[in-house]
Formats: structure tokens, sequence, C-alpha cells
């Protein structure tokens, strides 16, 4: 009995150390390209490629320029562009987001089912294909060349996102709507009262997705801004920077850049990770 | 085939016998697919003779009110005493009616021939140069043509809920009934009509960018709007079908030939993508969690947060960064060639096959977090005590995942997965960010060993300027992934009410 | 009673758009005041000059009030961000000329005559003129002719800069490269143009491709280039590499010959120090034989925008930049070999190493007039696959057969 007993600990504790060096090397894995970006991002010698790992010269030089080397790529700008943008798009997609959802998950009505398919289907569309259309649209409102008509695309389309939000809205059980519709409440106050202090995990996941998404959005920008190049975003301009003719002076700041594009992202996501996930597994589980 | 015969196959026999049922029932899903067709139809027909019935009967039995609603929209609820509604369909029919007489009158004229002169070139003696006057914009005119059909489908539509309506109000006063007020109207929105309040906005954004730009798309697929035909200096006009006749391979040329060949080899790849990224990503991250999850291992929370860095990080970055570090002359080669390990450079990126392994593998790297989080979510709900009931009746770790964690997993998870799929066949910033579709290749025309089908779209549209074909390729696309979402949407609702659960 | 609001709200929304349209007009009306806007579109080095030479541009012509705003959009960009809306670009903008084609389809190119077309033609060289032109009308301003390609090399380690065979067996011995960027269609044609093979399309007035002669896939010269490529790929010392590439590898001395332009004269020239030169390129050889390789000449022009509201003061702004006094100041500052005659023939040019070379290549040069984008993307994939080693001396015949294929089925496409 007791040798039987200790032989299990034994090829436990093996399983258990090799799975620790299993998630090691993953860890390392997965976090070396980071690494790789900041060092580069610290990098002094000039050019694209190098042949080592470690840079010859560490410097801050290249967050420097990047905030005040202007006149070629407005960088502190463009920061500030996507920041205006994110937070305006934040506030209007979640917002949007969450009545949607809550109207496909709660309310039934007849259109519901064809509303649900007609976004499935309409996400099946290559974005990008209508963006000429979008454009021209814009162009009549007056709103291109200009945030505000960026905000406006980013935003129209958000009620595509209802997905994962509506899967928790529907783990939300149906009695507590009930007991409030019996005591008197209309849906409007049940949605204000009952059912969005429930949703915080939910909301805060689609604040953090809704935030997320324009640092990283390069395409459409660079249709609608057309070449005026103060208006330009984030991604936009880092890409500019890895083109052929500029990359091998610029790639290091493109790499500053990066950095400072992704801090503050991850933090956010890291402190918020909790509600993420929970969102997450609790908006995807139903589908 | 009975269950217990079933149950006595082998386990290979059993994987055969499902995988071939799979197969049997793709043709009756598709069969029943083509079936809702006619009942769409049917559905449409009887909508349409609703309204003209509707129509008909106010126009004959209505009172004055009624039958002069027929040509003032409003005029009936007006004069029964729903102010504010009448007055809301007065304003809407003097909008449309302005707007008509001053705009869009003018671009529906020429639907048919989407203009007649694009551009006049003059020279001006003055000036001591050409100058240009500009006329017929045929992308204009396509586009407002367009939105003044929507206006005109939308007034049709309120002026057939005004008539009806006022017949309605006429012959529920006849029966002594009250009319809503404005005041019940309102209330209503806040409650059984919350569902318009709350959609109102969202639906509008989707109509506007997205409804209609697709409308759009769609009928530039049969334009021949491409670089040669470009507003505002050329016109361009329909053509029909021949551009879906080109790329099916109805064209004579070898040149739509070669098209056509390329088309279908992109189509295999993106359907090859598409299934290794969504279960490489599956399977891996279930494994992932499965195993940061164990009991004993400590630091759960550090490993996670380390993984989810993936998420975090724009993609577009991450992207970006690999790429350059996977070059010929990237650090990934250098460090391999520095330690030895090879002589030189592995052609990660320039070899398209090596390509394709590496864009799978970066995926997972990016993909592998989001899987990993909701499957831990999932785990941790299996209740623990299925887990021992199988260790007391012997079952290893082995078989308690394939006999209970494996099965609910894919039980639970059987929508996202397919989310997943669609979502990948047209994972646009992976590759484009990753390769550009490179590289290239002589025997696909104008795309790479690793473009997809969406990446192919994009590199026709804007570096050629083709968007007749470029529309064309998305339809074709958007029908290959909306008939299978549909077959597989409709297999895993199958699958959830035969299956045995629990 | 429920759907009508959303109708009526499906109204409001195409409201805004009706009334807001319904008083515009499409062409804009010449303004009333003396103020004239315009603006310029150029790349990100040349920023600065470029707003000397508006300062400049303002004091010559002081009798209206010029407000000159400029972009930064890179010659290179020129085509896709204006395509979408000509309208909305610029009033002139810097492009490079193997855009010219799609520039003009796309009505973004406004056609010169008068007196300007004289000044262009007479005061530019041939070759440039011609990369300006779509059928037989000028549609540009050239202002550079220092697109091509030649060799830099270290005169420390190569001996006989004409023969490549002699360059690599030199950089073999030295442990060091010679780099090219072969997957790079603008360079493949230095292989086929050098064999004999030629390349010429043909445009209608329209704009579209009225013949295409290409015999890449020659059984004699075609095979002979393509084997001249696939004997360099397969050397040791060759390496296969983008402008960093060889910027990086020039740096670090691990590179002593390669490929490129003007573009990267100020890099080598640091690097290499005293050994720094640049010639023409080199001779190949297959089976014997000895071939000069050839180049694409391109050129650097400034279009002006049809669609602009001060169509004949954008031309003016045009042909001021792409003069010859303009000419002279970009290469003070910047190093850009001008177009001009005049320009071109001062001592100080004739005294750079770099330009020297390229003017002495240029005899060798194919005018890179309007290319069809079909010509890039597959002499793209062939160089592509000669460096990946997909293409070798039993499947030259095929590969090059499909390669020629591709770039004649441009001509094709036309009368659609």
């Amino acid at each position: 009995m007791a040798k039987k007993y200790r032989s299990k600990s034994r090829v436990e504790k093996a399983s258990n150390t090799a799975i620790y060096a299993f998630l090691i090397a993953l860890s390392i894995i997965w976090l070396f390209p980071f690494f790789f970006l900041i060092l580069q991002s610290l990098r002094g010698e000039a050019g694209a490629t190098t042949n080592y790992f470690f840079p010859k010269i560490i410097t801050f030089d290249n967050y420097i320029k990047l905030f005040t080397d202007t006149s070629l790529f407005n960088f502190p700008k463009w920061y500030l562009n996507t920041l205006i943008v994110s937070v305006a798009v934040t506030v209007i997609q979640s917002v949007i987001v969450l009545i949607t959802s809550y109207a496909l998950s709660r309310l039934r009505f007849k259109m519901r089912k064809p509303l649900m398919n007609l976004i499935l289907i309409l996400g099946m569309f290559p974005g990008f294909m209508s963006m000429t259309a979008v454009y021209f649209v814009l162009k009549e409102i007056g709103l291109t060349q200009n945030l505000f008509g960026l905000i406006l695309v980013y935003t129209a389309s958000s009620a595509m996102q209802y997905y994962i939000c509506k899967g928790y809205f529907d783990t939300i059980p149906k009695s507590l709507d009930e007991a409030a519709r019996i005591d008197g409440a209309n849906r409007h106050t049940v949605f204000l009262k009952i059912i969005l202090p429930l949703a915080k995990p939910i909301i805060i996941y689609g604040i953090l997705t809704a935030f997320i998404a324009p640092w990283g959005e390069y395409m459409f920008s660079s249709l609608l801004m057309l070449g005026d190049y103060d208006k330009f975003n984030v991604a936009l301009g880092l890409k500019l920077m890895l083109h052929r003719e500029n990359v091998s002076q610029y790639f290091t700041r493109f790499c500053a850049g990066a950095v400072c594009v992704s801090i503050p992202i991850t933090a956010l996501f890291i402190w918020l990770q909790k509600y993420y996930v929970e969102g997450i597994t609790g908006g995807s589980v139903k589908g | 085939m009975v269950s217990l015969e079933y149950l006595k196959m082998s386990p290979l026999k059993k994987f055969l016998y499902n995988f071939l049922s799979l197969i049997k029932k793709i043709p009756l899903a598709i069969w029943s697919l083509l079936r809702q067709i006619p009942k769409a139809f049917t559905m449409l027909f009887n909508g349409v003779s609703g309204v003209f019935k509707t129509v008909a009967s106010a126009a004959v039995q209505g009172d004055y009110k009624t039958k002069i609603s027929l040509f003032i929209m409003g005029f009936g609820q007006l004069f029964r005493g729903q102010i504010l509604r009448g007055i809301i369909y007065l304003i809407f029919q003097a909008v449309f009616v302005f707007y008509m007489l001053f705009f869009g009158w003018k671009y529906l004229a020429k639907i048919g021939s989407l203009g007649e002169v694009a551009m006049v070139k003059v020279w001006d003696d003055n000036l001591g140069i050409y100058t240009y006057q500009y006329y017929d914009n045929s992308l204009l005119i396509l586009l407002y043509s367009l939105l003044t059909v929507c206006f005109i489908i939308a007034f049709l539509y309120a002026w057939y809920q005004s008539v009806k309506q006022s017949y309605i109000a006429q012959q529920l006063l006849e029966l002594n009934i009250p009319l809503k007020t404005a005041k019940d109207d309102l209330k209503s929105y806040a409650n059984e009509k919350y569902h318009k309040t709350l959609l109102s906005v969202p639906v509008l954004g989707l109509s506007v960018f997205t409804i209609f730009p697709i409308i759009f798309m769609v009928f530039i697929a049969f334009t021949n709007y491409d670089a040669m035909h470009s507003p505002p200096k050329e016109l361009f006009s329909w053509v029909g079908l021949q551009n879906f006749a080109n790329l099916l391979g109805g064209g004579v040329t070898a040149d739509a030939a070669k098209f056509a060949f390329t088309f279908r080899e992109v189509l295999i790849w993106t359907v090859i993508w598409a299934i290794f990224s969504t279960f490489s990503n599956y399977i891996l991250g279930m494994l992932v969690a499965i195993l940061i999850n164990k009991k004993g291992i400590k630091f759960k929370k550090l490993w996670r947060t380390v993984l989810v860095f993936t998420i975090a990080v724009p993609q577009f970055v991450s992207l970006m960064l690999t790429s350059q570090m996977l070059k010929d002359t990237g650090i990934i080669n250098h460090l391999l060639q520095s330690l030895g390990i090879i002589s030189s450079p592995l052609p990660f990126l320039t070899n398209g096959v090596w390509a394709k392994v590496v864009i799978i593998v970066v995926n997972v790297w990016i993909g592998i977090p989001y899987t990993m989080l909701i499957c831990t979510g999932i785990l941790l709900n299996i209740p623990a005590d299925l887990y021992e009931s199988a260790k007391i009746d012997g079952a290893g770790p082995i078989r308690a995942y394939f006999k209970i964690t494996l099965p609910y997993m894919l039980h639970v998870t059987a929508p996202y997965l397919i989310s997943q799929f669609i979502a990948n066949l047209n994972n646009f910033n992976v590759i484009f960010l990753l390769t550009g579709g490179a590289p290239d290749a002589l025997r696909l025309q104008y795309a790479g060993e690793t473009d997809l089908l969406i990446t192919w779209l994009y590199k026709l549209t804007f570096n050629m300027g083709d968007y007749k074909t470029a529309s064309v390729i998305s339809i074709f696309t958007f029908i290959i992934v909306a008939v299978i979402s549909l077959i597989l949407y409709n297999r895993s609702n199958a699958v959830k009410n035969e299956e045995i659960f629990m | 009673m429920k759907k009508p609001i959303l109708a009526l709200m499906l109204c409001i929304a195409f409201c805004p758009l009706s009334v807001t349209v319904s008083g515009c007009s499409c062409n804009g009306t010449p303004p009333s005041s003396d103020t004239v806007n315009l603006t310029l579109w150029g790349p990100a080095e040349h920023k600065n000059m470029l707003g000397e030479m508006i300062e400049e541009f303002k004091n010559l012509n002081s009798d209206k009030n010029y407000q000159i705003s400029i972009n930064v959009v890179s010659e290179a960009d020129a085509y896709n961000t204006i395509s979408t809306d000509v309208s909305a670009g610029a009033d002139v903008y810097a492009f490079i000329n193997d855009q010219i084609i799609n520039l003009y389809r796309a009505g973004a190119l406004a056609q010169v005559g008068g007196n300007k077309l004289n000044e262009v033609i007479s005061q530019n060289d041939a070759g440039a003129v011609n990369s300006a032109k779509v059928g037989d009308d000028v549609y540009a301003y050239p202002f550079s002719a220092d697109n091509g390609y030649f060799l830099y090399y270290d005169k420390s380690v190569i001996t006989d800069p004409t023969s490549l065979d002699a360059i690599l067996a030199d950089c073999q011995t030295a442990s060091k490269r010679f780099v090219m960027e072969m997957d790079n269609s603008w360079y493949v044609a230095s292989f086929f143009f050098g064999a004999g093979c030629s390349y010429e399309v043909e445009y209608d007035s329209e704009g579209g491709v009225k013949s295409v002669i290409c015999d890449f896939d020659d059984e004699n010269k075609g095979v002979k280039a393509g084997t001249a490529m696939i004997n360099v790929a397969s050397s040791p010392a060759f390496l296969n590499g983008d402008d960093n590439v060889i910027k990086a590898g020039f740096d670090d001395g691990s590179v002593a010959a390669a490929v490129s332009g003007t573009w990267n004269a100020e890099n080598i020239k640091r690097a290499l120090g005293e050994n720094y030169a640049a010639v023409p390129l080199p001779k190949f050889t297959v089976e014997g034989e000895s071939f000069q390789m050839g180049s694409f000449a391109g050129y650097k022009l400034y279009g002006v925008n049809p669609t602009s509201k001060n169509l004949a003061e954008a031309h003016k702004l045009a042909a001021f930049l792409a003069s010859e006094k303009m000419q002279k100041k970009r290469y003070e500052e910047l190093g850009v070999g001008p177009s001009n005659l005049n320009a071109a023939a001062s001592d100080e040019i004739k005294q750079n190493i770099a330009l020297s070379a390229l003017t002495a290549q240029s005899q060798y040069a194919v005018a890179q007039t309007a290319v069809p984008d079909n010509y890039w993307k597959a002499a793209d994939a062939f160089g592509t696959e000669v460096v990946s080693k997909a293409v070798n001396k039993n499947n030259l015949l095929s590969k090059l057969k499909e390669m020629a294929e591709l770039i004649r089925s441009v001509a094709i496409k036309k009368g659609n």
C-alpha cells in the first residue's frame, strides 16, 4: 500500500515537472518576439536588420526622436488622433453592442431570428470591398479626411459584434426579468436597473475590445485620409515606417512606436483580464 | 444501425461510420437549403399580395379621410386626432418629394446607360493649358441611383403604412374603440416596442454603412468597372453576367483559363488554411488550458497572463514584427546560424510550402490565448464528480480526457468552432501582414502562394483597380462561406438534438 | 403602428445625404478672390526642400496670394493614394514613371500643352520626355532621371568589375557577398535585356494596350538569360537582398559588390570610404558568350490633377518645380539626378561617381515607359522562383514560357 502511494506521487511529481518545463518553454517562445521588440527599440545603431541579437549601443534615442522629430513622422499627433478615435469608439460601440445584444437576447419580436441571420451573413462579405462605397457616402456628408468620419464608420457596424455579449446575457436567468416585470417595471427599467448591473464583466469586455480595435486599423484610415498626413492614425503611420525606402532608417523607431502603442493596451488588458475572461467564457459558451 | 451494434464496433469503425454519415448528410443538407428558396419566394409573394389587398380595400372601402391618405400621407391621422403621427408622415412626404425633384431623379434617369459623356478636354489658349470639364460620373450615378431606389422603397413602405393605418383607424372608430394617443405611443416604446427603440440606431448604422455598400458592390459585379473604365475620366456600363462567365473559365482566352485556375488554387488553400488554423488553435489551446488547470500546477495566473500577451499587444504589431523576424536576413535565421544549427537561412517566408506552415504556426502563437481562455472557463465548469467517479472506476487521465473532457468541450464550443472557421476563411490580417500573400508564383495570376481569396481580392482591387472581378470573387466567396456555415450550423443543431449527453 | 417609425428612421437617415447633395455641384467654380489654394504631394525626404521651393515660387509670383500645403505621399504611393478619389487628391504630386499608365487611366493626369509642352520637350533628356508620354501626348513634367541602377563595388576586393563571373569569384575568395535583388522584376530585366530580348508595349490614345512584344521565352536569348540567372543564384557568393540588406552589408563589410541605384550612393560612399566605386553593370557569360547587362531607366515626374480647381496655377507650380533651376537645387540638396539637359551637363554632376555610372549605364538601359502591372507580377514571380531554386535548367524553358504568357496576356484584356 505505502509503496503504491509513494510511486504514484513520484509519477505525479515527474509529470508536474514535465509540465512546468513545457510551460516555461512556452512562455519563453511566447514572449521572445516582444523581448526582441523592446531590445530593438533601444538599439542605437541604424539599419533594419542586424546580425546579432543584443544591440551594441543601448539608447533611449529612438523614443525621444519618436516624439520630437515630427517633421517626417508625426507620431505624437497620430497617437493623439488614435486616442481620440479610440475613446469615442469605445463609448459609442459599447453602448450599441449592449443595446443590440440585450434586444436580441431578451426581447422577442418577429424579425429577431432574421436579423441575427442577416448579421451573420453580412459578416461574410470582405470588409474592404465596401470601402469605396462608404468613402463616397462619407464624401457627401462631408466627412472625408476627417476623424469624425473615421469614428462614424468604425461605430456604424458595431451591431455586428453582438455575438459574445448576447451569449453572456443569455446566461442571466430570465426569472429575474419576470420578477421585475411582475412588480410593474417596463422593459426599459429592467434593462437599466436589473440587467446592466449584472453585466459588469461583459461591459468591461466590450469596452476593452472596442478600445483596442482602432489602434490596429490601417486600411480604411489610409483610404479616408487620402494622404492628409496630420490625420493619420498610429497603425497607418507605423506601417509607413516599414516601407522599403524608410525601413533601414526607421526600423528602430518603428519598434519604439510599437512599444508605445502596446504598453498601455497590454497594461489595460492585464488589469482587466479577469473580466475579459469572464465575459468571453460566459458569452461564447452558449453561442 | 442499432445502438448496441454501434457500441460494439471498434473505435476506428465508429469513426469511419460517423464520417461517412456526415458525408452522406451533406447533399441532404444542401437539398434542404435549396428547398428553403421556393419557401422564401412564396412568403415574399404572399407579403406583396397582402399589401395590394390592403391598399385595394382601403381605396374602395375607406372613407374620405382614408382615400385622401392615398395622396397626402398622414391626412387620415391628422384628422382623426393623431396629430403627431400625421405631422411626421407629412414632413416625410415633403422631404421625399423635395429630394426626388432636386436630386434623385437626375441620377435615376441615367441608371440604364450609366452616363453618356464623362469628360471633355478642351484646349484653352488664354490659359495655355488643356481644361477639363466633367459630366457624368458612372460611379456616382450607380451609387446615388441605388440610394434613391432605397429611398423610394422606404417611401412606398411608409405610404403603405399610412394608408393601412388610416383604414384600420377608421375601422376601429366604427367599432367605437378609441385610438392610441401620442402619449400611449411613447410609453409603448419603453415597453412592448422597446426592441424598436433599442435597435433603431444600430440597424440604421448597419443599413447605411454595411448593407448599402454591399448591395452597391454586388451591382458592380455586373458592370465593367475596372482600371480601363474608371470615372471620372471614363464611363463604365452594364455587362450582365460576363464577369461571372470569365471567372468560371467560360472565357475563351488563355488568360481567362489561368484566372479560373488561380481561383481554384486559391480557394483550395483558403479552405485548407481555415481547417488547419481553426483546429490547431483549438486543440493546442485546449491542451495548454488543461495543463495549466491541472491540480498541482502553481502560478496558474502567471502562465495565463504570459500567454495572454499576444491578445493584448495589437495584432498588427505582432504580425509586422514576426514578418521582419522571419525574413531570410531576419533575426531568427541569424540566431540559428550563429548557434550553428543551420548553415544557410531557412526560407521561412520565401518558399511556398514553408510559408504555409509558418503562417499556421504564427497563427497558433496569436490565437491560442483566446481558445485557452475559453477552454479554461469551460473546464472550470465541468463538474468534478464526473472525474472522481471515473477515477473510482479505474480510468487513467488519458481515458478521462477522451471520454469526459473532450466530448463536453466539443459540445459546448461547437458554435464557437464554427464561427472561428468562418472567420478564418476571411482572415485578412494574418496573411496580409505576415507574408503579403508572397511568395509570388508563376502559375498563379496576380496571386502568391499564401494568398487567401480575400487577400487576392485586395490585390485585385487596390493594385490592379479591377473592381468588377473583385466583386465577382467576393460574391463567390460569400456564397461558398454562406453555404458552408449554414450547413455546419444546421448540422450542429442536429447534433445537439441527437446526442445523448450527460 | 410600429414599423413605420423604423421606415421613417431609415428615410431620415438618407435625408441629410439628399439635402446636402442637392445643393452640390460636381465641378468646382473658379474662386472669386485672389487666393489660390494648392496641395502638393511629395516624399518625406523632400518635404523641407519643397517648402523652400514653394517660398521661391511665391516670391516669383507675388501677384497672386498662393496658399500651398504639402502632404507627405511617397512617389511610389502616388497612384494608390489618389486612385480612389481623384477629385480629392492633390493638385500637383510626384510619382515614378511606372505608374503613368495607371494614373492616366484613373484620370489623374492633365495633359501638358502649349509653351509648357515645348519647354518640357526641349529642356529634358529624350528618355525622360518619353516616359512622360501616353501615346504621343505628354502628361507630366519630368524632374529626375536617376531612377536606374548600376554596380557599386569595393575597390579593395573586386579586381575586374566588368565581368560578373570575376566579381563572384573575387567575392568568394574574400568570403564576401554580391547582392542583387533578383526576386524583383525591375532587376530581372537586366539579364533579359542584356541577352538581347525585347519588351515593348504599345498604347492607344485611350491608354489601352494595343500590343505587347515580349520574347523573354525565346529559346535562344531568353534561355541564355535564364541560365545566367540560375548560375548566379547558385553561386555561394550570391545573396538575394533588397536595399536594406545592401546597406547593412556594406556597413558591416560583408558585402563587396551590389546592384543598386543613386538613392544608396551616400550610404555606400560612407561605408566604403576610399574604396568606393560605381560603374555600369558588368557583363555576364553564358556558353562562352558575353552579354552586357541591361537595365531599366526610370524617371520621376510631377503630375497635375485635371480635377484641380486651379488648373492653370497647378500647371505653373508643376512646371516651376521641374524647371532647370529647381532640378539643380534638388541635386545640391538631396543628390537627385536631374533630367534637365543643362543641369545634367554641369561639372558637379559629371564628377558625381554614382551619377556618372548611371549615365554610362543608360546607354544599355531600356527606358521604362508605362509598364503594365502584369509585367511586374510575372517577372517578380520568375525571379522569386529562380532564387528559391524552383527554376532549374530542366524546367527553364517552360517557366520562361509561363512568364512570357503572363506578360503578353495584357493585350487581350482591352476592348472589354
